[in-house]
């Protein structure tokens, strides 16, 4: 990343002590000596250990700041409160919340559209392994992060020779989104960090001697290093504290221990290698479709129904039934304003301007179960006056119940006044639609008509590269023979003849 | 049909009073052979049901989305 916008890329890096580094180029191309970034008070950022560093405007004011994800505290923001090029650093990081107040965990934290919807979601790596994400709820402005939800399952930890190879990700995953295949589906790379075993060839007899005539000075240190441990223990937390003399001592025992222990370890069988691989999960191309027991998430791709453009803005609707009550749909209305222009929040008191009103014209059959809720950020008006601006974008929400069906269709109007810090055009409506609603074939169900064609453009389930297939209709059923739940073995040959049902459930005495 | 052993499966059905067999497929062979799970050492099947006729050739391949309605429609599927 390009720390201080002087058109050249640098590189920021975390460490496991938790302090963050900035690698710069120099005049040549070449990196310079890291350095720690350090906070408006002069000392290193710290806000956990294996820290990662995400840099990202935030808070929407032009310059980056950083996302940091820790081993096991969570993750923070620490605000950027210098500019663009020259960045100065928070001195307090803020803990990143769900908007229920919930802790994020993540031992990275990236920010990337997962589901399409045009928000930034944020997508986790953990301690523990796995990988999940939360989605933005919120406005990229103003981000609002919903509950954590898993797109790869932590797996159990497994104890696995060199010779095997791993089976799946490790623990300590760091995540990144990227269109990998650049079939325009966003995947996942995850790497990791696990252990493999090698196990030696068995002690000749002349070592096994060896280690028998070691083994009684080796256990001799230990006791004497553990004696040594416990009387330096019976002065923790006492006035005075450890005497000199007595850590002195400690310490000698230890260093005799250790040298014992390295020859020791000469005869150990079980050599462990540690490993970190990359981890490819590809999104899967075609909806319908499914591999089994594999990680899910649901990720519409979503379409706006209608828009519209005005001078420097554009107006986008997005409509989405409620997956729990399709009868219920979202309603989304999206400005996004350029660069140098603003729309109001807010405005002064008797000056003229027009705040920005969605309002809806419903025909009978649709009514509203929630009003119009905006979730950007207002920043107040730089001159002074008492407003508040919209910048970059401004979202609004409201929750409609389909009813009956209807002859007219359902509207949307936004009224708003851009401006610029010289100009502003004159006040505007635009209205668009989101069609009628109309009956559902083969079922009584109702929908927008204009919504059905941008829906279903989705992924509905996501498989690690690897893949597999259900058996389709019409193949030969593979032979089985198997053990039932009264310990009779069944086979397939049993049932020649007839028909049958296999019936494959995820575990035993759990629901469905 | 799951990874349970028959033991596991005997409390499972014996709780449930199910009247058909619960097949342990420690190995997943069967379920790698019916694409229920990826890998040998998958955790659990996915929830997936067959038919097969008569003639041993599957009838129905079907994932269930929702458990609680299956059997209904799996009823109405073989009327």
């Amino acid at each position: 990343m390009d720390y201080d916008a002087d058109g050249d890329l640098d590189i920021l890096s975390g460490s496991y002590t938790g302090e963050i580094y900035l690698f710069e180029r120099g005049e040549a191309g070449e990196y310079l000596a890291g350095q720690y970034l350090m906070n408006a008070e002069g000392t290193p950022l710290g806000t956990g250990t294996s820290v990662t560093p995400e840099a990202l405007d935030m808070d929407a004011d032009g310059d980056l700041d950083l996302v940091i994800g820790t081993r096991t505290s969570g993750v923070f923001v620490v605000t950027n409160e210098g500019s663009r090029s020259t960045p100065s650093w928070a001195s307090e990081p803020t803990r990143l919340l769900t908007a229920k107040g919930e802790k994020i965990e993540g031992s990275n934290a990236h920010h990337a559209d997962w589901d399409g919807d045009g928000l930034r979601d944020l997508i986790v790596g953990s301690e523990s392994g796995g990988v999940r994400w939360h989605r933005n709820l919120g406005a990229n402005n103003a981000p609002s992060y919903g509950v954590a939800a898993t797109l790869v399952e932590a797996r159990d930890y497994e104890e696995r020779k060199e010779s095997e190879g791993p089976s799946g990700p490790g623990s300590r995953t760091k995540v990144h989104v990227t269109d990998w295949n650049g079939d325009g589906r966003m995947d996942l790379l995850v790497g990791d960090v696990q252990w493999l075993y090698e196990t030696l060839s068995p002690l000749t007899e002349a070592e096994v001697a060896r280690k028998a005539a070691l083994q009684p000075a080796h256990d001799t240190a230990r006791d004497a290093y553990w004696a040594e441990l416990e009387v330096r223990n019976s002065y923790v937390g006492k006035p005075g504290g450890i005497p000199e003399e007595v850590l002195a001592r400690c310490a000698a025992a230890r260093e005799k221990l250790d040298t014992w222990a390295a020859q020791m370890h000469e005869f150990e069988r079980k050599k462990s290698h540690i490993h970190g691989w990359v981890w490819l999960y590809l999104r899967k191309s075609q909806a319908g479709q499914s591999a089994a027991g594999q990680v899910e998430a649901s990720a519409l791709v979503r379409r706006p129904v209608d828009h519209e453009e005005f001078g420097p803005t554009k107006l986008e609707l997005f409509a989405t039934p409620l997956q729990q009550d399709a009868s219920v749909i979202r309603v989304r209305a999206r400005l996004t304003i350029e660069d140098g222009w603003h729309t109001y929040k807010t405005v002064p008191a008797a000056s003229g301007y027009v705040p920005m009103q969605p309002s809806l014209d419903l025909p009978a059959g649709v009514e509203v179960i929630r009003g119009w809720q905006c979730a950007s950020k207002g920043f107040p008006d730089p001159s002074g006056e008492a407003g508040t601006w919209f910048l970059d974008q401004a979202e609004f929400t409201c929750e409609l119940r389909l009813l009956a069906e209807t002859d007219e269709e359902v509207g949307v109007q936004l009224e708003f006044q851009v401006c610029d810090d010289k100009l502003c055009l004159p006040p505007r409506t635009l209205s668009l639609s989101l069609g009628r609603v109309v009956g559902k074939i083969d079922s009584p169900g109702l929908r927008l008509a204009k919504v059905d064609a941008m829906l279903p453009r989705f992924v509905t389930r996501w498989i690690p590269s690897k893949g597999s297939s259900i058996m389709p209709p019409g193949k030969t059923a593979p032979a089985f023979s198997l053990t039932d739940d009264q310990g009779v073995q069944r086979s397939s040959s049993d049932f020649v003849g007839q028909r049958y049902i296999l019936w494959f459930y995820p575990k035993a005495s759990t629901p469905g | 049909m799951s990874f349970d052993s028959p033991k596991a499966n005997r409390a499972f059905a014996e709780k449930n009073g199910f009247e058909f067999p619960l097949l342990s497929d420690e190995s997943r062979e069967l379920a790698l052979a019916y694409g229920a799970c990826a890998q040998d050492d998958a955790k659990y099947p996915a929830r997936l049901t067959f038919v097969i006729g008569p003639d041993g050739l599957v009838e129905h391949s079907i994932e269930t989305k929702n458990p609680a309605g299956q059997a209904q429609e799996l009823l109405d599927l073989l009327d």
